[in-house]
């Protein structure tokens, strides 16, 4: 073998860590990481010298770090005795913490079935179709006979919307007015005194009077034509719902009666 | 005796953290040799070794309804052995020491403890080298873990196992007189 085959001798600690874990069966891991596979390592030992005198030294050192030092066993038996006196009063604490929390849960437990158990027959007498309430905070009982269809609206309400024009303006009026009355009666009925009066409007009342609105009128509202407010009127005359609309200075923008 | 008592460690574990106070007895009475072992190693003075010794006993019954059986239980208690004695290294590092103490390669004598040929030498050696060197020695040379293993007790990758294995060994052999010239490896730090 000449020179340039000849592998690399190790350094002292390469050998000693590859020796050292060639002792524990590692010396493939220790090779790897040092860049080399079994067979290089190996080789790479065997070139340094003094590697097998070496490898009987730390074989020696393994062998006497595997050597334990012999203690009185009463002392020993003491340090077992505190230990085993320390893990019963561990065992006790942690005895007792989970009692308090087994208490806990039970009581919390405890506490959940009772509201639930409350919420169960609040539930049940609010939802027997006999039971009726007073009271004013209880809340109402959804139930089918009592669902009653939502109202429509009433005339002031159509009255006070916002229109696209002052026609449908009194056709949403002449509408709601027969509707109102036909809920109310079965047939149709003029409803004396459905509208409150307001003081704007108030100062209108002689142009609403001069065109023709007599009596009580059953609408009274503000509401916005083409996004102008306007003041609306509608009166149940014999056979006819007369609507009338007046611009905010009471001048006439339209007046219509629809026979009913 | 621990010996009369068939069950594994790990069922006298389970049985421990119930509250049985037998198996407790029966396991330490088991692991406390090589626990106090271990310690010796780690700290390399008997007096120092008995409080580390005490500590990990009383943290392994304390603690051992915190054992999952992910491990075998022995090494989870070495694992806490491990950290006791290195506590109780790092106390000491902080402790002033007695002139008369000084390290002279040689430590003090150990009533408790009976000589075994080479004791003094063993302690000696491995105290030039820092505890988390002789705590990877004695985990491998006492106890028998894999590299895997002490890598995972330690909290260091197997390349520094292998490496402070091989420190040790060395400090030990070059100690012994098995060589002539003395180590000039680092000793400042573990890797």
């Amino acid at each position: 073998m000449n020179d340039a085959s000849r592998p690399e001798p190790l350094s002292d600690d390469e050998r000693d860590e590859l020796l050292s874990a060639d002792l524990d069966g590692e010396l493939a891991a220790a090779a790897a990481d040092f860049g080399l596979d079994l067979e290089a390592a190996r080789r790479r030992i065997a070139a340094t010298p003094g590697a097998d005198a070496r490898r009987r030294e730390l074989a020696a050192a393994q062998a006497l770090g595997a050597q334990t030092n012999r203690v009185d066993e009463p002392v020993l038996a003491r340090l077992r005795a505190k230990a085993v006196q320390a893990g019963n009063e561990a065992h006790a604490v942690r005895a007792r913490t989970r009692r308090r929390r087994v208490a806990r849960g039970a009581a919390i437990a405890a506490a959940a079935a009772v509201l639930l158990s409350v919420a169960i027959v609040a539930a049940l007498v609010r939802s027997n179709p006999r039971h009726t309430t007073s009271s004013s905070a209880a809340a109402p009982v959804s139930t089918p006979s009592s669902q009653a269809i939502a109202p429509a609206p009433s005339p002031n309400d159509a009255a006070s919307g916002s229109y696209a024009d002052v026609q449908s303006l009194m056709t949403a009026v002449s509408d709601s007015v027969r509707r109102d009355s036909l809920a109310a009666n079965g047939t149709y009925q003029p409803t004396a005194g459905a509208a409150s009066r307001s003081a704007a409007r108030g100062r209108c009342a002689p142009e609403f009077d001069r065109l023709g609105g007599t009596g009580e009128p059953v609408v009274d509202s503000n509401a916005l034509v083409e996004g102008r407010p306007v003041y609306v009127r509608a009166y149940v005359q014999a056979h006819a719902t007369l609507v009338i609309v007046l611009s905010r200075d009471c001048r006439l923008l339209a007046r219509r009666a629809d026979t009913h | 005796m621990a010996g009369d008592d068939a069950r594994s460690d790990e069922r006298l574990a389970g049985d421990a953290a119930n509250g049985d106070e037998e198996a407790l007895d029966v396991l330490l009475r088991r692991l406390t040799p090589l626990v106090h072992a271990v310690c010796r190693r780690i700290l390399g003075q008997p007096d120092d070794a008995l409080d580390a010794t005490q500590e990990a006993l009383i943290a392994i019954a304390r603690k051992i309804d915190r054992f999952d059986g992910r491990s075998r239980f022995s090494t989870w208690a070495y694992r806490v052995a491990t950290n006791a004695a290195l506590d109780e290294a790092r106390r000491r590092k902080r402790r002033p020491v007695a002139l008369e103490t000084l390290p002279d390669g040689a430590p003090e004598p150990d009533a408790t403890v009976a000589a075994v040929p080479d004791r003094v030498d063993i302690d000696a050696a491995l105290a030039a080298i820092p505890p988390e060197y002789r705590a990877a020695v004695a985990l491998r040379d006492l106890i028998g873990m894999d590299y895997a293993e002490i890598a995972d007790v330690l909290g260091v990758p197997t390349g520094t196992v292998r490496s402070r294995i091989a420190r040790g060994r060395a400090a030990l052999a070059d100690r012994l007189g098995n060589r002539s010239a003395p180590s000039e490896r680092p000793t400042s730090g573990p890797r």
